[in-house]
């Protein structure tokens, strides 16, 4: 009985992988272009990557795919507004290898501080959270906290140089309507599993032996205070969860988050790039292509997609 | 003549629903899966009933969903039944949905065949405290008489926000710690003790397999983030919570068994594809040998 329902059950999956396919084939409107008047921009994006599923490729070429993605990120963000991104991998890639990733964005030359704290530069003051009347944990208990979150500055860039001599009319509009983006400065933080869930039992254990604090329970805002404070990892408004592995993006798979930091979710709108194109067969040795970084129509299509959003806070 | 034809349509549409089910629980079942239940106001407004109609309506459909996770084999079950944030809403509204809880609880103690013959034990999470004294009353009862059921669990999450739940956490991980640390040991507090202390834990529930959305929004909305941020797979679904059933359900569990199979080693491999087309043949030869059986037959 049990082997008839199994089989069964291999048929369903069949039946559903060819729904599947049909699926795939269907065309999706094309996203707006970037500039593109949207109701609503994301103030702070996430780029999660992962490279899940593939572990024949080498973790340079993994390495290599997540800076194109992070470089035309960033290229993006200035175009359309954004100037607070936040970049994670599980991993720790990135975080790890911090100043490919500076280099690659042209950031003015700064060495990575050899102590516990592993930030690059502090931040321009974040404006002031929702922290009503807490007390402030003692300096001297937080800045022993290692939040494990790098932030890059990049600083206004140039106006860009490119000038033709055919269409300059044109051209000049254009730059002229989108220059004061391009020279906007872009705060990066970059972040990776162990920004998360660790950090906040660190943060727990700094609490505990606060003398001051055990006088009363832990509230939300102390716990928010810490995590999303200055050398922290404030909440963004958008994800954008991006699979590098060619072999994620032959047949459909569910949203997953890959150990992002928790806390920090509440929220956050997602946007799960799940093209999928089952046109190389799973069991094709010949399927090894290179991982891909993450394209422009993935990134406008995502921004479509928050400007429809609505949000009405649990009223 | 349309009534008939509607209840035997029905029948044969639950029965195939059923006999589906069977056949999903053949292969790999989520331990625990979650749900937000959101649009029930949406729905009320697209088809011009009251708010409170849609309320109800979506607990027909948590009934529903309940049943065929039980049949499934799902061990574990969490629902988003009411925010901390959405005590903002309208005192008529909270009124309603604070009656509706403590109607539905009541009932469920009285007439708890579904909870008895699955074996469910009730779990409230959240800060109960902040809920009218009648509903605190109902919760208690409610989780007093499913206490000794072990076969499965129902977390109703109501009034629940997964910061909240965090920040407790943390608080009784560092009372675990400050009373451990007075014999002297000095142990650090790791992310293992607060998972510990996570409301979901305390209640016996296994880690989170699934989360699913209804209504087209795309967010957590502070409910499940710690358990949620790793191997969860996330559904976001556009059909508002009243509407939903067995066909939203459907795909999930598929793509959750391909997840699981793919784990398991290979995935999709030339193997798989030869066994798959092995059983297929297998299943063809079967029906055509029992139609010709029957047929020789008569």
């Amino acid at each position: 009985m049990l082997f008839l329902l199994r089989s069964l059950l291999h048929v369903l999956h069949f039946f559903y992988y060819l729904l599947t396919l049909i699926a795939s084939w269907k065309s999706r409107p094309q996203p707006h272009e970037l500039s593109y008047p949207r109701k609503q921009l994301p103030r702070h994006l996430a780029l999660l990557l992962a490279s899940d599923g593939d572990e024949s490729t080498s973790g340079d070429v993994t390495l290599e795919c997540f800076l194109e993605s992070i470089q035309r990120t960033v290229g993006w963000c200035r175009e359309v507004g954004i100037r607070k991104l936040t970049v994670y991998d599980r991993e720790g890639f990135l975080s790890t290898n911090i100043e490919q990733v500076s280099q690659r964005l042209s950031v003015p030359a700064q060495l990575p501080q050899e102590d516990e704290i592993s930030e690059i530069e502090y931040p321009l003051t974040p404006p002031p959270s929702d922290v009503s009347d807490s007390r402030p944990l003692s300096p001297v208990n937080l800045s022993s906290l290692d939040l494990d979150v790098s932030i890059l500055e990049i600083p206004a860039a140039p106006p860009s140089k490119q000038e033709s001599i055919g269409g300059v009319k044109h051209r000049r509009k254009t730059l002229l309507s989108s220059e004061k983006h391009n020279t906007d400065e872009i705060t990066i933080h970059v972040v990776s599993r162990s920004s998360g869930k660790p950090v906040v039992a660190r943060a727990a254990h700094v609490m505990a032996n606060d003398q001051k604090r055990q006088q009363r329970r832990v509230a939300i805002q102390d716990l928010n205070a810490i995590l999303e404070g200055d050398r922290g990892l404030p909440s963004p408004d958008f994800m954008i969860v991006y699979n590098t592995s060619p072999s994620s993006h032959r047949r459909k798979r569910p949203l997953e988050l890959y150990g992002f930091p928790p806390w920090q979710i509440t929220l956050t709108e997602f946007h799960y790039c799940n093209e999928y194109s089952p046109l190389s067969w799973p069991w094709a040795g010949l399927s090894s292509r290179k991982p891909e970084p993450l394209n422009e129509i993935n990134f406008r299509r995502g921004l479509d997609e928050f400007s429809e959003a609505q949000m009405r806070f649990g009223k | 003549m349309a009534d008939l034809l509607n209840s035997a349509y029905d029948s044969v549409s639950s029965t195939f629903r059923r006999g589906l089910i069977k056949v999903l629980a053949a292969g790999p079942v989520p331990q625990h899966v979650a749900f937000v239940m959101d649009g029930n106001r949406r729905y009320a407004r697209q088809r011009n009933m009251a708010i409170k109609e849609g309320h109800t309506n979506g607990f027909y459909a948590l009934q529903q969903i309940l049943e065929i996770c039980l049949l499934l084999g799902v061990k574990c079950v969490t629902v988003f039944a009411f925010s901390i944030e959405n005590f903002k809403r309208s005192e008529e509204e909270v009124g309603a949905l604070m009656e509706l809880a403590e109607t539905k609880l009541l009932e469920l103690t009285k007439h708890g065949e579904m909870l008895d013959q699955h074996g469910v034990r009730l779990n409230v999470l959240g800060r109960i405290e902040m809920l009218p004294e009648n509903v605190q009353k109902s919760v208690r009862v409610a989780q007093e008489v499913t206490k000794n059921n072990s076969k499965s669990i129902l977390n109703l999450c109501m009034p629940y926000t997964s910061r909240d739940e965090i920040t407790t956490a943390v608080e009784l991980a560092i009372q675990e710690k400050v009373a451990s640390s007075l014999d002297g040991t000095e142990h650090p507090i790791t992310e293992a003790d607060i998972e510990r202390y996570m409301m979901t834990t305390l209640g016996g529930s296994p880690p989170l397999d699934i989360l699913i959305r209804s209504s087209g929004v795309k967010r957590l909305s502070d409910f499940l983030m710690w358990q949620a941020s790793e191997n969860v797979q996330l559904h976001f679904t556009p059909t508002y919570w009243p509407d939903i059933g067995f066909w939203d359900l459907l795909p999930v569990i598929l793509d959750y068994q391909v997840k699981v199979w793919t784990q398991q080693g290979g995935g999709w491999g030339s193997d798989r594809w030869v066994s798959l087309g092995i059983e297929c043949v297998a299943l063809v030869v079967t029906v055509t040998l029992f139609a010709s059986l029957a047929r020789l037959r008569t």
